[in-house]
């Protein structure tokens, strides 16, 4: 920012510094004169020292202009995909957003705030189908489902929840995508800024991300694959954004009359308390799980370039007899999940698809007597990629639950 | 484009029904003679076996089951060439996916399984008509995910996924009513991994079941439309079959 600041001076002094003639004309008096000169001289001096400081602060300083190059305008790309992983976290926001596949469509209206403790509150009510809400408080997530009288909790983790797709840090992802400005394009209303993110290399899709010029919200985005064949897309087609929004908009509205104190409450992850068994594994190598991390006692090596684990957990699944370990992987914009159940069939199995049609793509194999599933919207390399490098750290039996307590609790 | 998918699902069907020992004699042998000549045919048919085998090899680790895999080492070795068949039929990640989309145990298992015997108004399915249920519900779709395909290609533009759209649902939702649930142990990984990202899409096929009425009018429905027979099936032996399609 102090770069932009100094460039600006230096380009105000130049404007005072190639008129001298007009100048000189309009001021008889020596001392306009002397100020002429002073200014002169600074401005000489100042041209000088950006030289020296190089050229490229005043470039950046440029960047905004439309008729810089493409390359220089990869800074202010980047400023955008930060500008827009805020809004999208910080903006208080309703709106009606369309997810499409190249089958399927569905409509979710959207309620997003921030409140004063910075705890980040959602609704995404389905609009299409049977009634279904998820409520989100930070990474914690309630999942009603009236239909059949449950509220799931869980944690968000590999979902890709619109408009906040960039779920990493900005500067990451330029890591791994070539970020350019596009066009300024009218959606819902609004002028929006395109965004286009070329993958560096086979190991994730391109997107497209359209954001709204005055707030930086995310209006648009697009996936496409290495052919340029679109395979899913979100896009607003209402939005009220910076508009208050009232603490009952972000409850649920089937807690507000209290009915789902019968409702059945599915918590599908283990709580991350004390390690599963550390006695059992004194000397493994920690894997980079956080605090809040369960130890799974899997651990991916070799992880495609960019993709870094964001949560480990155990978790239930109905008709699984045994909690199923599963591992998130993202490069800050897309999400690799990998699930380890105990396999109940001797032998190898191996599988692995992806589709013109589906952005998920996925792949299967066992590893130590283990069916190892591994599914992202990512290209089929990514997902066979980190199968490859799925390894057991932990030679122990799977933990043993008790199967009364382990899940549905009224 | 509904006369096109018409006339696949005619042979599609024929071929199913050749599989599971239900067809004609004579249409048998026409079956077989057109198995003789076309590849693509020959294709369906064999994708149709792997996915039967691979879903057999899943129903029988069931521990309600009780009993012991006759035959899992050519389930498991039938696993990858899967993989290679699921990619060149199509049937890929779309197929599973779909599969998932129709499996409602994440929801609610006892409801699930109210349905399934609601649906069946008797007592739940004997081990080998679970195989034919899980068979079923893969071939359609296949049959399913080669519809959404032909559509797409004719249709150029921002109509076809419409199109496509539409057409979807209403097959995942048909493939759902013969689901005995659990059958593909993927399946519902990815619910667990979108998070109900799109939770009307997924939400609608896992949950809607349409009436017998409705699916009985519902046109073209290849694989699940045919009557079920409660009484065992006499599938021919697997070997058979093959050196059938050999002559």
């Amino acid at each position: 920012m102090s770069n932009f600041v100094f460039s600006a001076i230096v380009m105000n002094r130049s404007i005072v510094w190639v008129s001298p003639h007009t100048a000189l004309a309009r001021s008889d008096d020596s001392a306009a004169r002397h100020q002429l000169v002073t200014s002169v001289f600074y401005s000489l001096m100042l041209v000088l020292l950006t030289l020296m400081c190089g050229w490229t602060t005043t470039a950046h300083a440029r960047d905004r202009d439309v008729r810089s190059p493409p390359e220089v305008r990869e800074h202010e790309a980047i400023e955008w995909l930060e500008r827009i992983s805020k809004a999208a976290r910080e903006l208080p926001y309703t709106g009606v957003f369309v997810h499409q596949t190249v089958d399927n469509s569905s409509t979710s209206r959207v309620t997003h705030l921030l409140d004063r403790q910075g705890v980040e509150h959602e609704k995404i009510e389905a609009l299409d189908g049977p009634m279904h809400e998820i409520i989100r408080r930070n990474e914690e997530m309630f999942c009603y489902q009236p239909d059949l009288k449950v509220v799931r909790v869980d944690r968000r983790a590999s979902g890709r929840f619109f408009p906040s797709l960039i779920t990493g840090n900005p500067k990451s992802v330029s890591d791994n995508y070539r970020v350019k400005m596009g066009p300024v394009e009218r959606i819902a209303g609004f002028d929006c800024q395109w965004l286009t993110l070329e993958p560096k290399d086979e190991m994730r899709y391109a997107q497209k991300l359209c954001a709204e010029v005055g707030t930086g919200l995310l209006l648009r985005a697009r996936t496409y694959n290495d052919r340029s064949q679109l395979l899913e897309q979100f896009m607003f087609t209402q939005l009220d954004v910076n508009r208050s929004v009232a603490k009952t908009g972000i409850k649920s509205r089937y807690e507000q009359n209290a009915q789902t104190s019968t409702w059945l409450r599915d918590y599908s992850v283990k709580a991350p308390p004390a390690p599963l068994s550390p006695a059992s594994s004194p000397s493994l190598p920690s894997t980079t799980a956080t605090s809040s991390d369960t130890n799974t006692g899997w651990l991916v090596s070799n992880l495609p370039s960019g993709f870094k684990k964001v949560m480990e957990m155990m978790r239930f699944l109905t008709g699984r007899p045994q909690p199923v370990a599963h591992l998130v992987f993202s490069d800050g914009l897309a999400h690799v999940s990998v699930f380890a159940e105990q396999s109940q069939l001797p032998g190898k199995l191996t599988a692995a698809g992806s589709s013109d049609e589906s952005p998920t793509s996925f792949a299967v194999r066992t590893v130590a007597d283990h069916q190892i599933t591994v599914m992202g919207e990512v290209p089929l390399a990514t997902v066979q990629a980190i199968a490859d490098g799925v390894s057991r750290t932990r030679a122990d039996r799977p933990v043993e639950i008790d199967k009364t307590a382990q899940k549905l609790t009224r | 484009m509904a006369n096109t998918s018409n006339i696949g699902n005619t042979s599609n069907e024929k071929l199913s029904a050749l599989m599971d020992g239900e067809l004609a004699r004579d249409d048998a042998l026409a079956v077989i003679k057109a198995l003789g000549q076309n590849d693509a045919q020959r294709g369906n048919w064999d994708c149709y076996h792997l996915i039967g085998d691979a879903l057999r090899g899943q129903v029988m680790q069931q521990p309600t089951n009780g009993s012991t895999p006759a035959n899992v080492s050519s389930t498991t070795q039938v696993a990858a060439p899967i993989s290679a068949a699921v990619s060149r039929r199509r049937v890929s990640a779309e197929a599973i996916f779909a599969q998932l989309a129709i499996e409602p145990t994440v929801f609610a298992p006892a409801a699930a399984r109210d349905l399934a015997l609601q649906a069946s108004n008797t007592k739940p399915a004997p081990v080998h008509q679970k195989t034919r249920f899980a068979l079923a519900m893969a071939a359609s779709v296949v049959t399913v995910s080669a519809i959404g395909v032909v559509a797409f290609k004719q249709q150029q533009g921002g109509v076809a996924s419409a199109v496509v759209a539409q057409q979807a649902p209403t097959k995942q939702a048909q493939v759902l009513a013969d689901s005995n649930a659990s059958e593909i142990r993927v399946n519902d990984y990815l619910l667990v991994h979108r998070q109900f990202a799109n939770p009307g899409a997924l939400q609608a096929a896992a949950l809607k079941r349409p009436e017998r009425t409705e699916r009985m009018n519902q046109q073209p429905l290849p694989l699940n439309e045919r009557p079920r027979i409660e009484q065992p099936r006499n599938q021919l032996p697997r070997t058979e079959q093959r050196e059938a399609v050999n002559q």
